[in-house]
């Protein structure tokens, strides 16, 4: 028998049996194996010279105690679980608020006007993906949108007929604030379309650069432009009705504190054409 | 753990005859102390509280004497000792007889000391004797100063020994401690061990020769 061995049957042994031939052998012949055993001897009679604990005197009368504790309680608990409803119950209920209350935020998200016009919108650019000139949308926030459709249902324009004015007034139903983008986008100049992004939507469709035919209402749509640069003077508009007098309107200026930018200095002359940009 | 004073017990009583255990029969005394642990269990089943009294009667030393060990606390080795009784007499039903009774109980009364050892663990519970751990998350180190005045008595010295067992003991990680409060307190064979710690017997073997190993390194100038 070897060492290791030998200590695996000294740590098992009890001392009431005694250790095997073998490993008794082996312990007069090795010391290390006999001072191991003498010391794992010494620690179980100091481990078993621990005095017994004994329970307490009223040990058995607290346990009744306990008990009867217990069983009131269960009897309480009992008698509740019959009016009240199961954990299952609670939380099937619960979850089926729930459903309920994703179901109310989710239809009015989509009931809203905002996704009712962004619907629209993309129901609109299908319906106008066939159309000559190409149509960009301009950026919007979703509190515009339906300020947009009810501007562009009235729009505000200058027409040589009332012919005009009627096809002017279907085109923008068709297309609500498009016009102004396409009209934009056909003289190549997309900047200054930031008017939008303040959540206001200006009757933009009928205020084209100067000089260019409008691609919707065609030719005989009498343009007007409005520099940008000149925003804070009062603008003229001339109003001409072929054959008639022209009419003269002086528009009073509307400052939204976005001209500072284009009035300070070189920038203003060197950055901005002639048409900036449509309010 | 749920901790109740007398007082606090008292008053959930409805009347003094609740902490009466019932005799359920005319069955001598005799009679039930001659019945096996399953035969008592059974009867307490269907109602028999003198036979969980024989029970108690017969388990209520051993058990707390081990939680006792394991966590080095009477008081509280005595409130853990009632709540294995209660859990017993609550899952009398669901009681099987595949394992000796004995077995049953002590599993229960080492969950419950466990479950205290680790609550004590979450509430970094300061000992004033254990200041000193050793390097590198090892074992910690028992505070114990050598006390270099004479001798004063013979009992005092195996008192002072005894309480030093103890200590160390109760130093011990929890892992280790049950194989070896069960195994050299209780006397436990390592098969019985296996059963109530749920573990394979060369665990238990490996667990207790580590515990002791620690032991001896703690406990060395006793020996």
């Amino acid at each position: 028998m070897n060492c290791k061995a030998c200590r695996i049957e000294i740590e098992e042994s009890d001392e009431a049996r005694p250790l095997s031939r073998s490993a008794g052998a082996h312990l007069d012949a090795c010391a290390e194996c006999r001072v191991f055993q003498e010391e794992q001897t010494a620690l179980r009679r100091l481990i078993g010279s621990l005095e017994v604990v004994a329970a307490p005197a009223d040990f058995d009368f607290r346990l009744r105690a306990r008990l009867a504790a217990a069983r009131s309680d269960g009897a309480r608990q009992s008698a509740w679980s019959r009016f009240a409803p199961g954990a299952r119950a609670m939380a099937l209920a619960a979850s089926f608020v729930l459903l309920i209350a994703v179901g109310l935020i989710v239809r009015q998200v989509w009931l809203s006007p905002a996704s009712n016009n962004r619907t629209q919108d993309l129901a609109e650019k299908d319906s106008v993906k066939g159309t000559a000139a190409p149509l960009a949308s301009t950026p919007s926030t979703s509190g515009s949108i339906a300020e947009t459709q009810k501007n562009a249902s009235a729009p505000v324009g200058i027409y040589d007929t009332p012919q005009a004015m009627a096809q002017s007034q279907k085109n923008a139903n068709r297309n609500g604030n498009r016009n102004a983008a396409s009209t934009n986008n056909a003289s190549g100049n997309r900047e200054g379309i930031r008017s939008n992004d303040f959540g206001f939507n200006p009757p933009a469709p009928s205020i084209v650069p100067e000089g260019i035919t409008d691609p919707v209402t065609g030719p005989k749509t009498t343009m007007v432009a409005v520099p940008v640069q000149a925003s804070r003077k009062s603008a003229t508009l001339t109003l001409n009705f072929g054959g008639a007098k022209p009419q003269n309107i002086s528009l009073r200026p509307v400052t939204f504190g976005a001209q500072d930018v284009f009035e300070q200095g070189d920038a203003q002359k060197s950055l901005i054409p002639s048409v900036q940009g449509i309010w | 753990m749920r901790l109740l004073s007398l007082p606090a017990l008292m008053n959930t009583l409805t009347s003094i005859e609740e902490l009466r255990f019932r005799d359920g029969g005319a069955e001598s005394d005799e009679a039930v102390e001659s019945r096996s642990d399953h035969a008592l269990l059974e009867a307490t089943r269907v109602g028999d509280e003198a036979a969980f009294a024989e029970l108690v009667s017969r388990y209520r030393n051993q058990i707390t004497n081990f939680i006792y060990r394991m966590t080095n606390d009477y008081d509280g080795a005595v409130d853990l000792a009632q709540e294995t009784f209660v859990r017993v007499y609550r899952a009398a039903d669901r009681y099987q007889t595949s394992h000796a009774f004995s077995t049953y109980i002590y599993r229960i009364a080492t969950n419950l000391a466990i479950s205290e050892l680790r609550k004590r663990k979450r509430r970094k519970l300061v000992s004033l004797t254990g200041f000193f751990h050793g390097k590198d998350g090892a074992e910690p180190v028992e505070f114990d100063p050598p006390d270099a005045r004479p001798l004063q008595d013979t009992a005092m010295v195996d008192d002072e020994r005894r309480k030093a067992v103890a200590r160390a003991i109760s130093t011990l990680p929890e892992k280790y401690r049950a194989p070896l409060v069960l195994r050299d307190v209780e006397g436990r064979s390592y098969e019985e061990i296996a059963r109530i710690l749920e573990m394979s017997e060369g665990t238990i073997k490996s667990r207790i020769s580590r515990a002791r190993g620690l032991l001896k390194e703690k406990l060395r100038i006793y020996f």
